[in-house]
């Protein structure tokens, strides 16, 4: 049995454990211990949004409309946030594709969808900053949270629970620093293809590697949605 | 160990597949985002509609981008597993949270009628 990209034990046996590779096997190892960092986080916050229910704001007029100047006068609740999910979702799918033109062989390929993955990332990181400073604009920062289940501070002169404000900008920005660092993978593996290295290793994986952390984060995002924007 | 190039057939197929899922994904979060805004219902049914279809977005991602569908049995088993106790995790705390509300309402009640 080929020992390449396989695990050789302290016994001395080698293999391939799960007939998965020793790279994607850690990568999955990793994604799992990253799966309950985040799940202590959404989990915390879970606590502390039932133990405030009465005050605790509403998530469609906290983000009600779209933090670019000039649109932000329409009351457009949570179709900013949607459009990030969306461009989540389609930087996830343009690197499936280029995840199975590297299983093709297909330089050219790989490179044609590796670019529209990083620019839909950087959309999704630059929409962040966006929604982030239009928050710390209305007064939101870690500290202090102007919006309780009444409203904004300056209608009903009541500020909401801090929590919300906390946990906000601790997940977002947990999550946007995932994100940040799979733009960086992902450009150090264009200009990697680029250069040939994978088609002299002959094989793609790595591409299937960054792949499945990118997905991750995707799948992330899907439960940071879920308990943030929609609860 | 990387795969062995698809077949012509299999490639088209396996193309197409993304696609569909693609659309799948866009439709169930657009509808997410519609009932969340403009549908009134009660909190608890608004949470359990989110939530299920927030587990059928997480299984295409899952299943399709992350290729879990095609690992062996037992990495299917070892990567799904630990989910369980996420769950339980989640209601766990939720629970807590509402106990901790209720409690303190309570003790709040307490000392509002309590004379010194």
């Amino acid at each position: 049995m080929s020992t390449e990209h396989g695990i050789e034990d302290m016994t001395g046996r080698s293999g391939r454990p799960f007939n998965a590779s020793y790279g994607k096997l850690l990568m999955w190892f990793f994604l799992i211990s990253d799966t309950f960092t985040f799940a202590a986080f959404l989990m915390a916050y879970a606590s502390n949004r039932f133990a405030n229910l009465e005050n605790w704001p509403v998530p469609a007029e906290v983000f009600s409309s779209i933090p670019i100047h000039g649109l932000d006068h329409y009351h457009l609740p949570l179709v900013f946030v949607t459009i990030m999910t969306s461009l989540l979702i389609a930087s996830s799918v343009t690197m499936v594709r280029a995840v199975q033109e590297g299983i093709q062989m297909n330089k050219k390929g790989v490179i044609n969808w590796l670019i529209p993955t990083i620019i839909f990332g950087a959309l999704f990181l630059y929409c962040q900053y966006l929604e982030w400073t239009h928050l710390f604009a209305e007064g939101m920062i870690i500290s202090a949270n102007p919006f309780s289940a009444l409203g904004h501070f300056h209608d009903t002169g009541v500020m909401g629970p801090p929590a919300f404000a906390n946990f906000f900008f601790a997940i977002t920005g947990f999550h946007g620093m995932h994100v940040l660092l799979g733009v960086i993978l992902n450009i150090w593996l264009l200009i990697e293809t680029a250069n040939g290295r994978f088609e002299k290793v002959g094989h793609y994986e790595m591409v299937e590697k960054i792949g499945l952390y990118w997905h991750f984060v995707d799948l992330v995002w899907v439960y940071v949605f879920l308990s943030y924007y929609l609860l | 160990m990387s795969h062995a190039p698809y077949t012509p057939e299999e490639y088209k197929k396996n193309v197409s597949k993304i696609w569909k899922t693609t659309g799948i994904l866009s439709f169930v979060t657009f509808l997410e985002v519609g009932v969340a805004v403009l549908v009134e219902m009660p909190y608890s049914m608004l949470a359990a509609f989110v939530s299920i279809v927030s587990i059928i977005k997480a299984f295409y991602i899952m299943n399709i981008f992350m290729h879990v569908g095609h690992e062996t049995k037992g990495f299917k088993f070892v990567i799904l597993f630990p989910f369980i106790f996420l769950i339980w995790g989640f209601v766990a705390f939720s629970l807590e949270g509402l106990s901790y509300a209720g409690m303190r309402d309570a003790l709040n009640m307490v000392l509002k009628h309590w004379s010194f």
